[in-house]
């Protein structure tokens, strides 16, 4: 008794490919995907030449940061921590006396300084 | 990078220990996870607290993957090393945003994909003005540099091989090669990268194919030009 072929669909290929690659295929699978790689021809190189290119990708080796990167990193975000905290700085200075305090108070000086320099 | 990491695991079980008393229980050994889970939060607060030691080892830690995969998506080391830090600065600036409900690494590479295809479309727009790189070396370039010198077969394929799939890689569309980038270059899950992409698994998984048939057929086609040229 001969097994009956037929065509592997485009999504079948799809993901038989990418469990294969992965070794993500149940048992049963990859004897069902090694028979189909054995009968069809087109297929197997089809597969031989994705494998071949996940496997050279897989084996590229890592680019290696460059020694001044992190220092480079930290004194930006050094720089802007001391802006930051500055900023704050001020913000918590000039809030220390509301607008609606201060500005009497302002007008109540120069009245005072006024009279003062008015007076005889 | 060992001793960094060292470092890391230890200042940040320091601080579990100072500053956060267990709670529950210490977990069984071998419940990694959870070890990994405790010290990534323990390292986050610090991090939000903007602690510049943790932020040092952080960076240290990191760098090396992120430069890594902005080189592969921009093909071009001064952009990479230019990106990695803004980066790493959009990082610092933006740590109050980070939800714990993913990891830090699946943060980090969303926001490194996001900066390397705005730069890619930026540069595209620019008509990329960039120092010469592989991605804009041409198969000329690259015969002459490999077939240079007399050197011994599998060298000389070694390092063929190598040029190759970096000038594949800068031939494949940007989708297709963040995905190609992360899984088969960076080694990440298909669970990460969802949550980077966004994209269903179905779609990442058939987005890959495509993108992995392609440059499975970019690099036969350097290999036979390499090998007429040989002959």
């Amino acid at each position: 008794m001969t097994a009956v072929r037929r065509e592997l669909s485009k999504s079948e290929v799809e993901l038989l490919f990418v469990e294969a690659v992965d070794g993500a295929l149940a048992d049963a699978d990859v004897a069902r995907f090694q028979e189909q790689l054995a009968s069809d021809s087109e297929l197997k190189a089809r597969y031989d030449s994705y494998q071949r290119a996940v496997n050279l990708l897989r084996a590229e080796p890592r680019q290696k940061a460059p020694d001044a990167l992190a220092s480079v990193i930290l004194r930006r975000t050094r720089r802007r921590r001391s802006v930051m905290q500055s900023l704050r700085l001020h913000e918590m200075h000039f809030n220390r006396v509301p607008a609606e305090v201060f500005i009497p108070l302002l007008l109540a000086a120069a009245v005072a300084l006024f009279l003062m320099t008015a007076s005889p | 990078m060992a001793p960094v990491s060292d470092a890391l695991d230890m200042a940040v079980r320091m601080s579990a220990d100072s500053e956060n008393p267990p709670a529950s229980p210490p977990s069984a050994p071998g419940s990694s996870s959870t070890n990994i889970d405790i010290s990534e939060r323990v390292l986050v607060s610090k991090l939000r607290r903007r602690d510049p030691v943790a932020f040092e080892l952080f960076v240290r830690t990191h760098q090396d993957r992120v430069y890594d995969f902005c080189v592969r998506m921009v093909t071009d080391r001064e952009e990479a090393f230019d990106l990695t830090q803004e980066i790493f600065f959009a990082v610092h600036q933006n740590l109050e945003k980070f939800r714990a409900d993913s990891k830090l690494t699946t943060w980090i590479f969303r926001i490194a994909k996001n900066h390397c295809l705005n730069r890619l479309k930026y540069l595209k727009r620019r008509g990329r003005g960039r120092s010469e790189e592989f991605g804009e070396v041409n198969e000329l370039s690259i015969f002459n540099s490999v077939g240079a010198q007399a050197r011994p077969d599998d060298v000389l394929s070694a390092q063929a091989d190598r040029k190759f799939v970096h000038l594949a890689i800068a031939q494949l569309d940007e989708d297709q090669r963040v995905l190609v980038v992360l899984r088969d270059v960076e080694g990440l899950s298909y669970e990460e990268i969802m949550e980077i992409t966004e994209l269903a698994e179905g779609t990442v998984k058939s987005r890959l194919h495509r993108a992995r048939e392609k440059l499975a057929g970019i690099l036969a086609k350097l290999e036979s030009s390499f090998a007429d040229r040989r002959e």
